[in-house]
């Protein structure tokens, strides 16, 4: 994640001695008006990253593959490498000196056996000066779509299995075939939903 | 005339006890038995019988440990929660006699010292296959009761040993034992991983004339599952991967028939503390009881197949008169033919 810092001194100045306590992120807050017209003004980027936590999930699927019974191999990363791996960007805009939303998008990825769908990042972030130049901020967050799937192999065992359908990664391990697909992925983005409490005690 | 012995498959010097019948036309003929052992001082023949000991398959694959002597492909199949559970491996074997010896199949600091209680050849065989397949229901079953009885599932057996004789009979008239295990070789009721034998060599089902006790015998029992749809014979390697036959193992030889149900599996007996083919027919014995446990509704004569047919032959020594189909290969028969 990016962190852009605004140059103001109100905030620029809590990046400076501070004591963090977060449940997810750290970030700084930006003080813009909050008009209209003044919308790019506003908005900073908060988060530029390629790649997913569902990304790396995918990533370590790729590595290995397996012998086929009668001669031949499979590569994991015909199946699960990718030229494009899932951008996320993620913008605050200011509402007002205490109030911002986040909201950007993520552009999904796909390979041969699997798809992380594109997704949709909405939330706000609240602020509340405290005495002595303490601060504390509460932010919200939740990721809309973003879902990683994967589609089944369809897998010939010859005489003892006939045709299956299976899990592309556990086809040759001894898992009994149809039980392969209960472990096919279908997981929603790590950070579907995410609360974050931030205290910062300027000293 | 009494012409035949039991052998188990182990390198060692043999002393004669048992029973048997082979007929030859319509004589019958009494058997002689033998056992062999290694480094154990003979002691009085056994009595043994019985219906053989307990299956337990209460093992666990949380206390499972790789031990040297297995294929990596072990570890990776009980990665995966599998270790043979839904079957039932049956080792018909010697647990009675006066013949035990130490080895090293495990970390037990007792046995490897050799300063406990050494085992029976039977003791070491069920051993392994326990080891290698720690959910299966291991039966351990002296070979001189009667008939074999199936377990409800699927089964396997592991014969480790031989029915050794002069040559020359036509027919064979077996006792109880025998007579079960090659109907369910014949009937494909049951795997049946049969050890090559430790003729330095010989072709499996031919005399073995070239080494050992057992030089200018016939192993009947190989002879008669020549053919048989369950039967998978295991020759040894110097180890897994090796290529390199054991000098004590049995070949496949020039039989056609024998060379498609022919194995080959790793013994590294300097982890072992022994050597011979008796000890490369459990891990096969291994492999088609973890192999049972994916493929639920697969027949053993499909097993036997599947094992046979995924055997790695890449190895540049490979000739299947020597190896049959090649060495044992796990994660090769638990992998789909094709994939898309």
């Amino acid at each position: 994640m990016r962190i852009r810092q605004d140059s103001s001194d109100n905030w620029a100045s809590l990046a400076r001695g501070r004591i963090s306590a977060c449940l997810s992120f750290a970030f700084c807050l930006f003080a813009f008006p909050a008009s209209g017209q003044e919308f790019l003004a506003d908005t900073r980027l908060v988060e530029a990253r390629m790649g997913s936590s569902l990304s790396s999930t995918v990533r370590k699927a790729e590595q290995g593959g397996y012998r086929l019974a009668r001669g031949g191999e499979v590569r994991f990363s015909d199946w699960y490498s990718t030229s494009w791996q899932d951008l996320r960007l993620t913008w605050i805009t200011a509402l007002s000196k205490d109030l911002g939303i986040y909201w950007g998008f993520g552009t999904g990825e796909r390979g041969g056996k699997y798809e992380i769908d594109p997704s949709l990042k909405l939330g706000f972030l609240a602020k509340q000066e405290l005495d002595d130049g303490q601060t504390l901020m509460f932010a919200a967050t939740t990721v809309l779509w973003g879902r990683l799937s994967e589609d089944s192999c369809i897998a010939d065992y010859g005489a003892i299995g006939g045709v299956q359908e299976v899990n592309c990664r556990l086809a040759a391990t001894p898992l009994p075939p149809a039980d392969t697909l209960e472990y096919l992925y279908d997981a929603p983005p790590a950070d579907r939903f995410v609360l974050s409490l931030t205290y910062d005690w300027r000293f | 005339m009494s012409i035949s012995q039991r052998s188990i498959l182990i390198l060692a010097s043999s002393i004669a006890f048992g029973f048997g019948a082979l007929n030859d036309s319509a004589q019958a003929q009494d058997l002689t038995f033998g056992l062999l052992a290694p480094g154990g001082v003979p002691g009085p023949p056994g009595g043994g019988g019985g219906d053989g000991g307990g299956g337990d398959g209460g093992g666990s694959l949380a206390d499972a440990v790789r031990y040297s002597w297995m294929h990596a492909d072990v570890q990776g199949a009980w990665d995966d929660g599998y270790g043979g559970q839904g079957t039932t491996i049956t080792f018909v074997d010697d647990f009675n006699s006066g013949y035990v010896f130490a080895g090293t199949l495990t970390d037990d600091p007792c046995l490897d010292a050799g300063t406990c209680t050494a085992l029976h050849h039977g003791d070491w065989t069920a051993m392994q296959g326990e080891l290698i397949a720690p959910l299966a229901n291991i039966v351990r079953r002296d070979w001189s009761g009667g008939p074999v009885k199936l377990k409800n599932g699927f089964n396997v057996l592991n014969l480790s040993y031989g029915m050794y004789a002069a040559p020359g009979f036509a027919s064979v008239r077996w006792n109880k034992q025998e007579n079960s295990i090659l109907d369910y070789a014949a009937n494909g009721d049951a795997v049946i991983a049969k050890a090559a034998g430790n003729g330095c060599g010989a072709e499996t089902g031919q005399t073995a004339d070239l080494c050992g006790s057992t030089t200018g015998k016939l192993d009947y029992l190989a002879w008669d599952l020549i053919g048989t749809e369950g039967t998978i014979f295991v020759g040894a390697l110097t180890d897994h991967g090796s290529g390199t036959l054991a000098y004590y193992s049995n070949i496949a030889g020039d039989n056609t028939t024998v060379q498609n149900q022919f194995l080959v599996a790793g013994v590294d007996s300097s982890d072992m503390g022994f050597a011979g083919t008796s000890f490369a027919a459990p891990q096969v014995a291994g492999y088609a009881a973890i192999l049972s446990s994916k493929f639920t509704s697969a027949t053993p004569g499909q097993v036997v197949d599947q094992l046979l047919g995924t055997a790695d032959s890449s190895f540049a020594s490979y000739e299947p008169r020597l190896h049959g189909q090649g060495e044992a290969d796990l994660s090769m028969a638990l992998a789909p033919d094709k994939i898309q």
